[in-house]
C-alpha cells in the first residue's frame, strides 16, 4: 500500500477502538474464568498437598503390637509410601515447629495431652491424598482408633469445581474465538473494501500477491497485539488482586506456572489469530490467480468491458 | 520487445472480425504509434499489451515472454516492466499527485528511490506546482498527465498510453510530447494508442493503422537524433 498498513486503521479510529475492546473482552471473559478456576485449583490442591492423613490412636489401652500390626495393614495399602509412628513427645516437638513455644505453651499443651499417631505419606501426591483419605477414614471404626484427621469435603468439592470452571472456560475460549475471527475478518474486510482501488492499480502495475495481502495481516496482527495487551494487562492486574486475596484467605500461596501462562495467552495468541485472519481475509477477498482471471478478451472486454477496463481501462 | 501473430478476435458489436489474422512486431526501443478509428479495436490491443486481458486466439509475445503460458508470478513479473495508461485512467482520487505517482513504484517494491524518482517525474511532465494536490482538484488535462507520469514514472522498459495525447490541451501536449520522447530516447519502447500519428522525432520508429481487422504498417523508420529543442513537432 502507499500509505503505511495502520494507517487505514487510524482513518476508521472509532472503529478500530470498538473492535479492539470487543476482542480484549473475548479474551478476556474465558480467561478471567479460567485463571479463577486455575486459582482456586491451585490452592485447594496446596492446601491438600500440605496435608498428611493421620490415624490418631487411643491415649490408654493399646498394646504395642497391636499398634505395630495396624502400621504394617496400612503401610500395605497401595498408596501408602509409609507410616510413620509418631510418638506423644514427636508430636509435641512437631506441634511447637508449627505454632512456636509460646503458643504451646500458652495453650498448655503437654506431652501427656498427645497422643500416639500414624502419620501417613501418600504415594502420589494430591490424588493420592484423596483416595487414601477415602480409605483410612473407615479406620476410625476401630477401638484403638481415636480419630482420623482426613481433609474437609468442602476442599475436595472446591478443586472438583475448579476443574469444571477451566473446563467450561475451554468451551466458552472456542466459542469466543470464532466470534472473535468473524468480528476481525469483517472489519479487515472493509478496511480492504475501501482501498479496492488502490489495490486493483497495484495489481495493474505488478505487485505481488504478498505484497497485496501483507498489509492486511499486519493490521490483523497491530490490532490482536493491541487487544491482547490489553487483556494480558487486565488478566496480570487481576490475578495479583485475587492472587493476593486467596492466599490471605487459604494461607497458601498459589502461583502455579500455568496461571501465568494463561494470564500472557491473550498477548501471544491475539496477534496470531490476527495474523491468521488477516491473511485469510485478505486472500479471500483477492481475485482468483490473475494468469486464469485476465477477462477473455472475446467474451469479457469489447469495449469498455471488463473489471479492469470498467475501472479505468479501455474505452 | 513485442511479437503479435494471427491475432484473431470477432467484433463484440456487428458483424466481421475486430481482429483478423492480425501479425506485427515491435524491436525494442521503437516508439509506436499504433493509430485507427473509433471501435477499430486500439482500446483492446492496448488491454492485451498491457496484461490487462488475454486471448487464446492469436500469439502474444511481450518482452520475450510468451503471454498465455505465464505463471501468476511470472506475470506480475512482466507487469512490472510495463507502464499503462487506459483511455479512462484509474487514479486515486482522494490522493495526491506524488501518492498517485508513487503507486507503481510501491508495486515493485522500490520504496527507497521512490522519491527520487517520482521528483523526477514530477520534473519531467512539470507536475511539480500540483504535486501536493488531491488529484480530484486538477483538471481533466492534469489528470491525464498525472496518469500518463504515473505510467512512465520508475523506467519501465514498455510504455503504454491507450488515447495518446488526446484530451490534452496545447501546453500540456508540448510538455508530454517532450517528456514521452526523452524516456523514448532512453530507451524506452513507447506505444500510443491515438487517432493521429506523434511519432518520434530521433531514434526507432513505427506507425501501424488499425484497419477492417488489419494492422497495416504506415511507416518504420530510424531518425536523426532529438535536436538541442527536444524535437517537437510543432
Amino acid at each position: 500500500m502507499i500509505r503505511p498498513a495502520v494507517d487505514a486503521l487510524k482513518a476508521r479510529r472509532f472503529e478500530t477502538l470498538a473492535v479492539t475492546l470487543l476482542l480484549s473482552l473475548a479474551a478476556m471473559l474465558p480467561g478471567a474464568l479460567a485463571i479463577s478456576g486455575a486459582n482456586a485449583h491451585a490452592h485447594a490442591s496446596g492446601w491438600l498437598e500440605a496435608y498428611q492423613p493421620v490415624i490418631y490412636l487411643e491415649p490408654e489401652g493399646v498394646a504395642q503390637a497391636q499398634v505395630q500390626a495396624l502400621r504394617a495393614e496400612v503401610e500395605a495399602m497401595p498408596m501408602v509410601r509409609t507410616a510413620r509412628l509418631r510418638a506423644p513427645d514427636q508430636a509435641l516437638e512437631e506441634l511447637r515447629a508449627k505454632l512456636g513455644p509460646e503458643r504451646v505453651q500458652q495453650l498448655g499443651l503437654s506431652e501427656a495431652m498427645m497422643p500416639t499417631s500414624l502419620v501417613l505419606e501418600p504415594m502420589v501426591p494430591l490424588h493420592g491424598h484423596i483416595q487414601l483419605a477415602a480409605r483410612v477414614s473407615g479406620l476410625e471404626a476401630r477401638e484403638m482408633v481415636h480419630a482420623v484427621d482426613v481433609p474437609s469435603a468442602s476442599a475436595l468439592r472446591l478443586m472438583e469445581a475448579a476443574r469444571a470452571t477451566v473446563m467450561l472456560s475451554g468451551l466458552i475460549v472456542l466459542l469466543l474465538t470464532l466470534v472473535a475471527t468473524v468480528l476481525l475478518a469483517t472489519f479487515l474486510r472493509r478496511l480492504r473494501d475501501d482501498e479496492r482501488d488502490e489495490i486493483a492499480l497495484l495489481e495493474m502495475f505488478g505487485a505481488s500477491r504478498s505484497d497485496l495481502v501483507r498489509p492486511t495481516m499486519l493490521r490483523g496482527a497491530a490490532l490482536g497485539l493491541c487487544a491482547g495487551l490489553l487483556a494480558s494487562g487486565s488478566l496480570l492486574m487481576g490475578q495479583l488482586m485475587v492472587g493476593r486475596w486467596a492466599a490471605l484467605i487459604s494461607g497458601v500461596a498459589a502461583s502455579t506456572l500455568w496461571i501465568w501462562a494463561l494470564v500472557l495467552s491473550p498477548l501471544i495468541l491475539l496477534p496470531v489469530l490476527g495474523l491468521f485472519v488477516g491473511r485469510l481475509s485478505a486472500r479471500r477477498a483477492m481475485r482468483p490467480p490473475t494468469d486464469s482471471s485476465l477477462p477473455e478478451v472475446r467474451c469479457a472486454l469489447g469495449f469498455g468491458g471488463g473489471r479492469l477496463a470498467q475501472s479505468g481501462g479501455a474505452a | 520487445m513485442i511479437s503479435c501473430y494471427n491475432l484473431s478476435l470477432p467484433h463484440p458489436r456487428r458483424d466481421g472480425a475486430l481482429f483478423d489474422e492480425a501479425s506485427f512486431e515491435v524491436e525494442a526501443g521503437t516508439w509506436v504509434d499504433v493509430t485507427g478509428e473509433s471501435s477499430s479495436g486500439k482500446s483492446v490491443l492496448f488491454e492485451l499489451l498491457s496484461l490487462r486481458a488475454r486471448t487464446s486466439q492469436g500469439t502474444f509475445i511481450v518482452a520475450g515472454r510468451t503471454l498465455a503460458r505465464l505463471s501468476r508470478r511470472k506475470l506480475e513479473a512482466l507487469r512490472r516492466r510495463i507502464g499503462a495508461c487506459a483511455q479512462r485512467p484509474m487514479l486515486l482520487d482522494g490522493r495526491t499527485v506524488t501518492e498517485n505517482l508513487l503507486v507503481p513504484l510501491v508495486a515493485r517494491g522500490e520504496t527507497r528511490s521512490a522519491a527520487r524518482k517520482v521528483d523526477a517525474m514530477l520534473e519531467a511532465f512539470e507536475l511539480e506546482a500540483v504535486k501536493s494536490l488531491p488529484v480530484h482538484a486538477l483538471t481533466e488535462s492534469e489528470r491525464r498527465v498525472v496518469a500518463i507520469a504515473r505510467a512512465c514514472v520508475g523506467e519501465p522498459e514498455l510504455i503504454l498510453i491507450d488515447g495518446g495525447l488526446d484530451g490534452l490541451d496545447a501546453a500540456w501536449r508540448q510538455r508530454v510530447k517532450q517528456a514521452l520522447r526523452r524516456l523514448h530516447l532512453d530507451g524506452a519502447t513507447v506505444v500510443l494508442f491515438s487517432r493521429e500519428v506523434v511519432g518520434p522525432v530521433s531514434g526507432r520508429g513505427a506507425a501501424f493503422r488499425l484497419e477492417q481487422g488489419r494492422l497495416e504498417t504506415l511507416e518504420r523508420s530510424v531518425h536523426a537524433p532529438m535536436p538541442e529543442d527536444g524535437g517537437l513537432r510543432r
